[in-house]
């Protein structure tokens, strides 16, 4: 994908660098960056069942604007979206991301799905989950952005640290930017404590 | 000047700054009134003494009814603030696993749809508006545990 990107000067997307594995922040080699003692195995998908699987998840996506959501409680979209990671793992992810990238979910959506995102209890996609909170900090939405920076908080992660930081000189809400201090201190505690 | 706590699902929702531009001032977004679903016509809320003596307490009791660990937005508004906009108040048992912050339980009752949005108005306008993170809940979690005010069978997730 690098060399045909390059051939037509295209500047890809944030999406398709995630495909790519261009959004790596250092040049770790991507073996060791994909294989982590605790990540499970991820099972191939066709083109047909991958179509299939975005068709599903913008369904769940369009279905969940009539719910109510409650902190902490499950909800019929938050199952079936843990449901859908939790079976097609990453190729569950990258559609999500593509249909973020899209602008096909409506933001209070948006922000439930990352809560959930980022509050499964589970190594599964770990690393792309992670990767589409982050991008999300960015969201245009101030919903989208307040839904990113709770889902980031409960992976208690302090490699996402650097992502807060940088989002915390872009944000313009300044309720947005306590938020992001709070939980930079959590994971500057967090890492503290570990030492 | 005790006040009364109501858990919000976004407590972002009730900032102005945030406030959406079609929003007229003195209005507010719809949305925010999905973060205060009444039951039968009523609001669940909690009554705190000035000092907010029982706050961590009260919290981890909310915190270990929800089925995931999460963080708590909530807002703290004055309760002459709801009993000067002519709000009926009943003091009515709680249902948390700690006895004692179940004494702590109000609903604000009859509520049509119109003095629902005068509450909405009323948190944003006058209610300080708090997140408490996931370290913190964990943390207050332990503490009521600890201290015997809440089981550790009651809690229906991994700390």
């Amino acid at each position: 994908m690098s060399s045909l990107i390059e051939m037509i000067n295209f500047v890809p997307s944030p999406a398709i660098q995630l495909f790519s594995g261009a959004w790596r922040k250092d040049s770790q080699p991507l073996a060791e960056l994909y294989t982590p003692v605790t990540k499970p195995v991820e099972r191939t998908h066709g083109a047909i069942e991958l179509k299939s699987l975005k068709s599903d998840l913008a369904d769940l996506f369009e279905h969940a604007k009539r719910e109510t959501f409650e902190d902490g409680i499950h909800s019929a979209f938050s199952i079936r979206l843990t449901q859908a990671v939790m079976e097609h793992g990453e190729a569950a992810i990258n559609q999500v991301s593509l249909l973020v990238e899209s602008g096909s979910i409506s933001p209070t959506v948006l922000a439930e799905t990352l809560k959930w995102l980022g509050n499964m209890d589970s190594h599964v996609a770990y690393e792309r989950r992670r990767w589409l909170l982050e991008y999300c900090l960015s969201y245009p939405s101030v919903v989208v952005r307040d839904g990113a920076i709770v889902g980031v908080s409960y992976l208690e992660d302090p490699d996402s640290i650097g992502a807060l930081e940088r989002a915390r000189q872009k944000e313009k809400s300044s309720t947005l930017k306590a938020d992001i201090d709070q939980v930079i201190d959590d994971l500057k505690n967090a890492l503290n404590a570990h030492m | 000047m005790p006040y009364f706590l109501r858990t919000l699902n976004n407590k972002n929702l009730f900032i102005k700054e945030h406030s959406l531009e079609w929003v007229a001032d003195g209005d507010i977004q719809a949305d925010a009134l999905k973060a205060l679903s009444t039951q039968e016509n009523t609001l669940s809320v909690w009554r705190l003494k000035d000092d907010k003596e029982n706050l961590n307490r009260l919290l981890s009791a909310i915190a270990i009814g929800r089925q995931s660990l999460t963080k708590i937005d909530y807002a703290l508004i004055d309760v002459d603030e709801i009993v000067e906009q002519g709000f009926d108040i009943v003091e009515n048992a709680g249902k948390v696993p700690d006895d004692e912050m179940n004494t702590l339980h109000w609903d604000i009752i009859n509520i049509s749809a119109l003095s629902l949005v005068k509450l909405a108005l009323a948190i944003e306008g006058h209610a300080t508006l708090h997140r408490m993170s996931v370290p913190h809940v964990r943390s207050i979690i332990n503490e009521s545990i600890s201290a015997g005010h809440i089981q550790e069978s009651d809690v229906k997730f991994k700390l």
